[in-house]
């Protein structure tokens, strides 16, 4: 059997339609990927081979990202909580019981959440520039963390030219030194989805609504120390939002956590796939199933 | 062993900003992969992952398409034959010595008008879904003929729904054996790039030229039946541009050519990129 096929899927959970990519054999151990803001499962492309050779990888997109369903931010409660509600829908649906998270950025708060609320069910996590520390976060929240302070129009307004194109291809370059290693149709797909119908509103919201997760640490970082679940961060040190203290603080809670850094921005599987995806493995095969 | 990693890189041709993915050690033999609508090089990127360990990999993207500039219309001539000069001069500037050649769709035409040109210049031909014959023709080909034969507003109309969503999916998924299959982001991304600004004018020009495709038919044909080139064909039979007529047109005039045929769309590589790879190594590696 090609071990490497992917297949493109859709489940509905609560009548909204949750797409997701899913490879490997589907008796082999189960790692979920979460991925950021703004892209969609389409950030895993390329790790999601690598991983399927011997696990089964599945890889949904949140709602109102990707090929998943957006409904209008005036219909939808675009929360964290809410995003991670249709998550454990869709590992109910699915049936999963035992596996591995991978979480990126928007990621990571989702998957925690599903941790917290599910410990039996986490094998391990894996966090690529995913965060859960304050240390973690740069001075390039300033202007959300503004919008929480004082939730007004103006503020709101302010934080509309984060979803541009030129604003998406920055994240994307920052901090990669051989920028010949992205590929175009990184950040070109993610500004498609952001530019249709009033996604821009959809991410404001969740920029708002990010403030939660903040909110949220002290809670993560009890179920880490209660729980010390294996973890691997995986962390591209020239991030401009996540912060490489951000990932040394794992190791707070979590002295056995494993922390790697790699030479690259925010979005480092576009550029260290192979390295990253050896880390991933290496740390995958010491979990128990 | 460290895999080869996949660049995405330009190069200054005649003014124009050319965008290429480039992957696999440069002492391997020379592969060049060559697409027009409605994908560009992206087409190639899984095929690029299955044979970087084994190939030096070249997919530019043409002039007007894709991440490559976007001359503007009254400096450059949209035309095949301006296209494949531009590619002619970008093989001589990468140094691609004597490159094996994968054309899909108006690649044929752009490697067929430089093989004209320069016999000698690739060394083995694989062609995918892309045509030189008359009856290679489909139904979608058959349904822009009045546009080719006289271009105005009303045929416009016959051809404008090619570079919509559903016209991106008529290449993607039209006869292919299973959606859940095909990767999403392939059509979108397409959209993406098919819906900036001033991108209608130019494909419908370039489609417009389709015409003197036709007309040079004849001449690539003999090309064909004089040089017999080695010739691997790799086939979706249910593209309904260039069906599996189109492939076998190529092998009554080139006996020798090896075909595989898929059971699925125009982009073949959605489906069967990983089986057309081994089909790539056996035939361009033979001692494996």
């Amino acid at each position: 059997m090609k071990t490497s096929a992917v297949n493109y899927r859709k489940v509905q959970v609560e009548g909204l339609n949750i797409f997701y990519r899913e490879a490997g054999q589907k008796d082999a151990p189960v790692v979920l990927l979460l991925h950021g803001y703004p892209t969609s499962s389409h950030m895993y492309r390329n790790l999601i081979p690598i991983l399927s050779e011997k696990y089964h990888v599945i890889a949904p997109d949140l709602i109102g990202f990707g090929f998943s369903d957006a409904p209008h931010y005036k219909s939808f409660n675009y929360t964290f909580d809410n995003l991670t509600k249709y998550m454990q829908g869709f590992v109910d649906l699915l049936g999963l019981k035992r596996f591995a998270i991978q979480v990126f950025d928007y990621g990571a708060p989702v998957g925690f959440r599903l941790a917290v609320a599910n410990p039996e069910k986490i094998t391990g996590i894996i966090s690529q520039n995913g965060n859960a520390y304050e240390e973690g976060l740069s001075g390039g929240w300033e202007p959300i963390q503004k919008y929480w302070a004082e939730p007004t129009e103006e503020n709101r307004n302010n934080l509309k030219g984060m979803s541009t194109a030129e604003t998406t291809q920055w994240q994307y370059f920052t901090g990669v030194s051989d920028k010949s290693l992205v590929a175009p149709e990184s950040y070109s797909l993610d500004q498609f989805f952001l530019d249709r119908d009033e996604n821009g509103e959809i991410q404001l919201d969740l920029f708002k609504d990010y403030a939660t997760n903040v909110a949220l640490y002290p809670t993560f970082h009890k179920y880490f120390k209660e729980s010390q679940v294996p973890l691997l961060a995986v962390w591209g040190d020239k991030d401009p939002f996540f912060l490489p203290p951000g990932a040394e603080a794992f190791k707070k809670d979590l002295p056995n956590a494993i922390v790697k850094f790699f030479d690259t921005g925010h979005f480092a599987l576009e550029t260290h796939v192979n390295e990253i995806g050896e880390e991933i493995l290496t740390f995958l095969a010491t979990l128990r199933k | 062993m460290r895999k080869q990693a996949i660049y995405y890189k330009t190069i200054n041709v005649d003014g124009i900003n050319i965008f290429y993915r480039e992957a696999g050690d440069k002492s391997k033999p020379q592969l060049i992969l060559l697409n027009g609508i409605p994908n560009a090089s992206s087409a190639f990127q899984e095929l690029i992952h299955d044979l970087r360990e084994d190939f030096y990999l070249v997919a530019p993207d043409f002039p007007g398409f894709g991440n490559s500039d976007i001359p503007n219309k009254e400096n450059f001539d949209y035309t095949f034959d301006n296209i494949s000069l531009s590619i002619e001069k970008f093989i001589d500037q990468m140094g691609l010595t004597h490159p094996n050649v994968y054309a899909l769709g108006y690649g044929g035409p752009i490697t067929f008008r430089i093989a004209s040109r320069r016999p000698d210049l690739f060394n083995n031909y694989i062609l995918q879904n892309s045509n030189v014959y008359e009856e290679g023709l489909g139904p979608a080909m058959h349904n822009a003929a009045p546009f080719l034969q006289d271009r105005h507003e009303e045929t416009e109309k016959l051809v404008k729904p090619l570079l919509t969503l559903e016209g991106i999916k008529l290449f993607f998924l039209n006869g292919a054996k299973d959606i859940a299959n095909i990767n999403p982001d392939g059509y979108l991304n397409a959209l993406y790039y098919l819906s900036r600004p001033g991108q209608e004018e130019i494909q419908l020009d370039l489609l417009y030229d389709y015409r003197t495709n036709i007309e040079e038919y004849p001449k690539w044909q003999k090309f064909l039946k004089e040089e017999q080139p080695r010739i691997l064909l790799v086939w979706g039979k249910n593209d309904v541009f260039f069906p599996l007529s189109a492939a076998e047109a190529i092998k009554k005039d080139v006996p020798s050519a090896e075909l595989h045929v898929y059971d699925t769309s125009h982009l073949a590589l959605e489906e069967h990129h990983e089986g057309i790879a081994v089909r790539i190594k056996a035939f361009l590696m033979p001692a494996n």
